[in-house]
């Protein structure tokens, strides 16, 4: 449905991207994952149209997303990209009603005005959204961003629609983090495809139902969080330490890291010779 | 606090006080009924002949109407490219027209001698034309430099704007430098903007350039809005900000370089109209534009009856005018808004 072949994508000499593969069905939450300047951001700008890849096809529903005109394809994708500065003092519903214009040319109808309200509603932002966005903490602002690109596409079109999302849980409290994914999660089930880049592992092993793992540019792995989440894929992708385990409860894989912060090792050292002292 | 509802009242109110204010007020005094008999009379309705008909009919009416329009135009041209900018303190100056306009206007002073009263075009002048010319030169010349990769660059044309504005400005000096007191006076007055010697000619030219504006653009209003979210935002909802930023290129140097051309440069309406409807009503374009057209057609007109009849028979240049009751509004609405707007 989602179709990505061969993406390669070069700023000056530096490979951004390099032959990345991978497709999506509806249904599926996919995330990336990968350390800073693996190349996450840009994949997405590439399935958003923002850039152009220098090589490589990307499909939607069989056709180059290419061919799609603006304004079809803005009613089945949208894209919540990962800094959004607002020019002007705009209320949080004018925010969200903007995830609408591609709906209607001048007043809102009918439809538009219930898609915002349920989109505020699912973003938990009801209590502000005659506040000024400029007024509002970095959390509610980064809700009523979701909340936007979650009503340009709440429309009765039964088609598969798709919400890519760049770290979507920025600046969001431990309890919108999930109310988020779990939001989007059921976005997916109802016949779409989500994609979003996350920083927390053990958050994309609960909810995605694909993992796609990109360092250096390249794929380093693709596949569900049982396949991918391994020690070494993960250890080699982060650069750093992973493990992983059976998340007790959840059956999930669970990663922690072997990692023991150096003040950790000087308090027991110094511990130690307090022992020896006495 | 935002009040949408009573500011198209408000402003529907002052744009027919200010007319008629416009056309009763000055010099010399003439009555309401004679008003209304002038008009009807040239509207074809009654055949009386009126003494003060020559003043209203031939010099206040276009000069009203002349006003309502160019500060129409202004506050219009103001009003978008603050929002293509994202910055509430554009405008279209940012885009060099007034520069490129005060350049071509002192270059015709000092260059063409007599030339400039004497030649003309169905009644336009030659300094009016030339004026246009080199306005429109010069913001074509900016966007053509930040236009690179099929794209224009915001950041890049505001630079741009600048360094053509700074060139502008010495080349500018340099004609003064090398004209005599007259022609001084005259590219001084001229920069100080007037609607006196206004004619029907301009009348028609102003309505149908700013007909042209609005049509082009007002359709644009909520794309205009998302702009606010920046450009590539802005094209994921479905719009062509490139050609967007065309049409508005395009649009204010069209409007704003027909009405330097005409009255010279009359600075303030355009930064000071949108910004005072956005602190009533918020920053939504599909009321910003509509309310600035309206609130730039009272604020110019008023302003030009206040520059006509303060220091009777003599005239005060309208740039004078419009800064000096511009700018304390401007600062009583800066602080009394700071303590709400994030209320």
């Amino acid at each position: 449905m989602l179709k990505a072949e061969n993406i390669t994508y070069h700023i000056g000499q530096k490979n951004i991207l390099q032959n990345v593969c991978f497709y999506s069905q509806p249904g599926e939450l996919l995330v990336i994952l990968g350390a800073n300047g693996a190349g996450k951001s840009t994949l997405i700008k590439c399935l958003a149209q923002m850039i152009i890849p220098h090589s490589g096809h990307i499909t939607w529903k069989h056709k180059p997303i290419h061919t799609y005109n603006t304004n079809t394809i803005s009613k089945q994708r949208s894209v919540l990209t990962q800094q959004t500065m607002v020019g002007f003092e705009f209320s949080v519903y004018e925010i969200v009603m903007m995830g609408r214009y591609p709906y209607f040319k001048s007043i809102p109808a009918t439809s538009d005005v219930n898609a915002v309200n349920r989109a505020i509603e699912q973003n938990d932002i009801n209590l502000y959204k005659k506040r000024i966005y400029q007024s509002l903490s970095g959390g509610e602002q980064q809700r009523t961003h979701l909340a936007r690109v979650m009503a340009q596409l709440l429309n009765d079109n039964t088609e598969a629609k798709l919400i890519l999302l760049d770290e979507p849980l920025n600046n969001l409290d431990i309890k919108h983090q999930y109310g988020t994914l779990q939001t989007i999660k059921n976005f997916c089930h109802a016949g779409n495809i989500g994609i979003m880049i996350l920083h927390d592992i053990n958050l994309a092993a609960m909810y995605a139902d694909k993992l796609l793992i990109l360092k250096n540019g390249q794929v380093l792995a693709f596949g569900s969080p049982q396949e991918v989440m391994k020690n070494e894929i993960l250890s080699d992708a982060y650069d750093f330490p992973v493990s992983v385990q059976t998340h007790p409860q959840l059956k999930v894989p669970l990663a922690y890291f072997n990692y023991k912060p150096e003040y950790l090792n000087q308090k027991t050292h110094a511990y130690d010779t307090q022992i020896h002292a006495q | 606090m935002r009040h949408k509802s009573y500011l198209f009242i408000i402003l529907s109110i002052a744009l027919i006080l200010s007319f008629f204010l416009a056309l009763f007020y000055g010099a010399a005094k003439v009555s309401f009924s004679a008003v209304i008999e002038i008009i009807a009379k040239n509207l074809g309705f009654t055949n009386s002949h009126h003494p003060s008909e020559a003043l209203i009919w031939n010099i206040r009416l276009p000069r009203l109407l002349n006003s309502f329009f160019t500060g129409a135009v202004l506050a219009l041209s103001g009003a978008v490219m603050q929002a293509l900018f994202k910055n509430p303190l554009a405008d279209p100056s940012i885009i060099g027209i007034s520069s490129g306009a005060s350049l071509s206007a002192s270059l015709a002073i000092v260059a063409s001698g007599s030339f400039i009263y004497n030649f003309s075009i169905a009644g336009l002048s030659f300094l009016s034309l030339f004026t246009f010319g080199g306005a429109v030169l010069t913001s074509l010349l900016i966007f053509g430099i930040s236009y690179q990769h099929k794209k224009a660059d915001v950041p890049t044309m505001l630079m741009a704007g600048i360094a053509i504005n700074a060139l502008c400005g010495a080349l500018i000096g340099v004609i003064l430098f090398v004209s005599d007191d007259a022609q001084l006076r005259s590219i001084t007055f001229w920069t100080l903007g007037s609607m006196g010697g206004s004619i029907w000619q301009q009348v028609f030219i102003m309505l149908f350039v700013m007909l042209i504006i609005c049509m082009v653009l007002f359709p644009h209003a909520k794309d205009l809005n998302a702009l606010a979210l920046g450009e590539e935002n802005a094209g994921l909802l479905g719009i062509h900000a490139e050609k967007l930023k065309r049409k508005i290129i395009l649009c204010t140097s069209l409007g704003v370089g027909t009405a330097v051309a005409f009255f010279g440069i009359i600075g303030f309406i355009g930064l000071v109209v949108p910004h005072i409807i956005r602190l009533v009503a918020g920053p939504d374009n599909r009321i910003v534009m509509p309310a600035s057209l309206m609130g730039g057609a009272v604020l110019l007109s008023l302003a030009d009856t206040l520059a006509r009849t303060l220091a009777a028979p003599a005239e005060l240049p309208i740039g004078i005018i419009t800064a000096i009751a511009g700018a304390p509004l401007f600062l009583y609405l800066l602080i009394k808004n700071k303590k709400i707007s994030y209320a």
